[in-house]
């Protein structure tokens, strides 16, 4: 009994695809273009490998089929360069776009966004910071224990930021989007001004670092680093899919959900903890790359409403599929140099977020 | 029962509620009153658990509040807040199945499709199911969120008393949307719901609840049936403003009719306009002065 509303709309199709079948298939969909875009951004760059090749090699690489047609450095490029750097894209935009539909749904608010709101600018501060502290601990400490120092700061800064600009923007259980938007400029500004009096004290291999988290990019892909940081990537979406139900009621009202039988205080803490968690480790593995988690949402909710049962899944593939379409565009664009991925994201999403603030605007007023 | 005994809430050093007793029985349409300010919310909300009170406790059928989970609370006790705000573009109908969720484990497909429907039409809200929320007018936002809370406490086959309360569900809606939801109200209740609405109008409360709870300053002034609630003097006492009671021509309940001061003075025949427009203008002289 996990789809009460789906039951009712079944035998009331109405103008919007918003019956559970129509999301199913919506789901399906997506995945095979997200598939399709993962073999063609794997295929893509200065050798170039065709889309059957590509799926030779990583089938053989599985051990399902034997490869056969392909050279070892084909294989080389696949495996060790491309694949890890095509997987990073496809986690941290799982990552961006469901922890974008957590936080809008943390406050309440379909305009929230990891970028807007601080949290991604919170973790790359911590992220930085710690690759600075690193190279003092590295002395006492040794270079292994810092792989996981990154992501740790990044995770718990970030974390400290959401849970700041959330109580800046809530009072008694109401959550006011203009509070919200400024504490996140607020937030956005102190963390520039703090990078910037890094970038004042550094060299010029800290500044290359420092870029890196700023602009955000896919070049610094490693199997290495990727998979100790899937699980945190995806706690979001487990939350928003196993508490779907009780998020939909949060929406609706603290109070309202409470009365329905809602622990609110769990699940406030849940989606703060585990958006902090997969905004840290994208953070901290690609940098700040913005807009994903407010575009992703929003597409699906446009044509198969705002159930997050639905749209959570939905935006962790739509998420992927769009940062890897990003990186596309930066590595296409200034070819054979690639352009900063967070720089492509913003381009696109700054007047995505302009487009959507008329049209709440005019919804307001009639 | 729904019981709160002896209920003392304080904020900031001022009591909202003071030594507050009051019970809804099921089967039983209760009506809060009150002028601002005077504590209905603090107590409706105390009684929904919002409020943790300082002194007293809230008991649902002789079991303390604090012993039960969220979720048994739910499956008895359905609350309507004054306002709702919801940003997300929700079908109204799919706002009113999430009313649904406390039931979920216990009803059947065929329950919760029932229950919605039944509450859609209750609520007269079955044309505006495939609206989206957030685009409703207010009235029609509050009939959605009244046909919610009645999807949340239906449930016929629960062993268990219900209670629903709602805090000024009525204060959007028109004359006749008004009685219908009253008139919907009282019908839940004679089906052994146990009933607790605040209410603004004196008549509505008269003709449609079984008792009028009258509050002022955090105190309960008045626990009474209509035909003994509605006295000229306890009115007065509540309010600070003179009334006359009458009787409803057809029902036969008593009415309250609210006298008009326009000169400051209760008797209305006595009054000439001449009076009432020659004070602001004094006023405006006055002012002049000083520009």
């Amino acid at each position: 009994m996990n789809n009460i509303a789906a039951i009712t709309l079944n035998r009331h199709q109405g103008p919007a695809l918003r019956g559970s079948g129509a999301r199913t298939a919506a789901l399906c969909g997506l995945s095979v273009l997200l598939l399709a875009i993962m073999i063609y951004s794997v295929g893509m760059g200065a050798a170039p490998v065709s889309p059957l090749d590509v799926l030779t090699i990583v089938l053989s690489r599985l051990g399902l089929i034997n490869a056969q047609g392909v050279t070892a450095l084909q294989e080389t490029i696949v495996l060790n360069i491309r694949l890890p750097r095509v997987l990073l894209g496809a986690l941290a935009g799982a990552s961006l776009g469901v922890s974008g539909a957590a936080l809008q749904g943390l406050f309440r608010n379909p305009l929230a966004d990891p970028g807007l709101v601080g949290v991604s600018s919170g973790a790359a501060l911590g992220a930085v910071a710690a690759t600075w502290a690193g190279a003092a601990l590295a002395g006492t400490f040794g270079g292994e224990s810092l792989i996981y120092l990154t992501p740790l700061s990044a995770f718990a800064s970030g974390g400290l930021t959401s849970w700041f600009v959330y109580r800046m923007a809530t009072r008694q259980g109401r959550t006011d989007a203009t509070m919200m938007i400024l504490a996140g400029v607020a937030v956005n500004a102190v963390v520039s001004a703090c990078i910037g009096i890094l970038i004042y004290w550094s060299d010029d291999q800290q500044m290359r670092a420092i870029m890196f988290w700023m602009f955000g990019s896919l070049s610094g892909a490693m199997w290495t680093s990727l998979a100790p940081a899937i699980p945190f990537m995806l706690a979001p979406l487990a939350v928003c899919v196993f508490a779907g139900d009780a998020l939909n009621l949060y929406v609706l009202g603290e109070r309202e959900a409470a009365h329905t039988g809602v622990n609110v205080q769990r699940l406030k803490i849940a989606l703060l903890a585990t958006t902090a968690l997969g905004v840290g480790a994208a953070v901290s593995l690609s940098g700040i790359i913005g807009f994903i988690g407010l575009a992703a949402p929003h597409l699906l909710r446009l044509i198969w409403g705002p159930d997050h049962r639905f749209v959570a899944p939905g935006s962790a593939i739509a998420g992927a599929a769009l940062l890897l379409l990003s990186d596309i565009i930066a590595r296409t664009w200034v070819s054979p140099a690639e352009l900063p991925i967070g720089l492509v994201t913003s381009l696109l999403g700054g007047p995505f977020f302009l487009f959507l603030l008329v049209r709440h605007r005019r919804r307001v007023r009639c | 029962m729904l019981k709160a005994d002896n209920l003392t809430v304080t904020t900031a050093g001022r009591d909202l509620l003071r030594a507050v007793h009051c019970s809804i029985a099921p089967g039983e349409l209760t009506a809060i009153l009150g002028e601002n300010g005077a504590g209905k919310s603090t107590l409706l909300r105390t009684l929904a658990s919002e409020i943790q009170p300082g002194i007293g406790r809230v008991e649902l059928d002789g079991v303390p509040l604090s012993q039960l989970s969220p979720i048994e609370i739910a499956r008895r006790r359905a609350v309507m807040p004054q306002s709702s705000s919801l940003e997300f573009p929700f079908l109204a109908e799919e706002v009113v199945a999430m009313g649904r969720h406390p039931h979920h484990a216990t009803a059947s497909r065929r329950e919760h499709n029932d229950a919605i429907e039944r509450a859609l039409s209750a609520a007269g809200v079955d044309s505006l199911r495939r609206r989206i929320y957030p685009t409703l007018s207010g009235g029609e936002q509050q009939r959605v969120q009244f046909a919610r809370v009645l999807a949340q406490i239906d449930a016929p086959r629960s062993n268990h008393n219900r209670y629903l309360l709602l805090d000024e569900p009525a204060s959007n809606l028109d004359l006749r949307r008004q009685h219908e939801m009253m008139r919907v109200l009282h019908g839940i209740a004679r089906s052994g719901v146990g009933v607790l609405i605040i209410l603004h109008d004196l008549n509505l409360a008269s003709w449609y609840s079984d008792r009028m709870v009258v509050m002022k300053a955090g105190e309960v002034l008045i626990d009474a049936p209509p035909a003994e609630a509605m006295r000229v003097e306890a009115i007065e006492r509540a309010f600070g403003h003179p009334a006359v009671i009458s009787t409803h021509p057809n029902r036969g309940r008593p009415m309250m009719i609210p006298e008009v001061m326009l000169d400051g003075r209760a008797n209305a025949e006595k009054q000439t306009n001449s009076i009432s427009f020659s004070e602001p203008t004094t006023i405006n002289q006055g002012e002049r002065r000083y520009v």
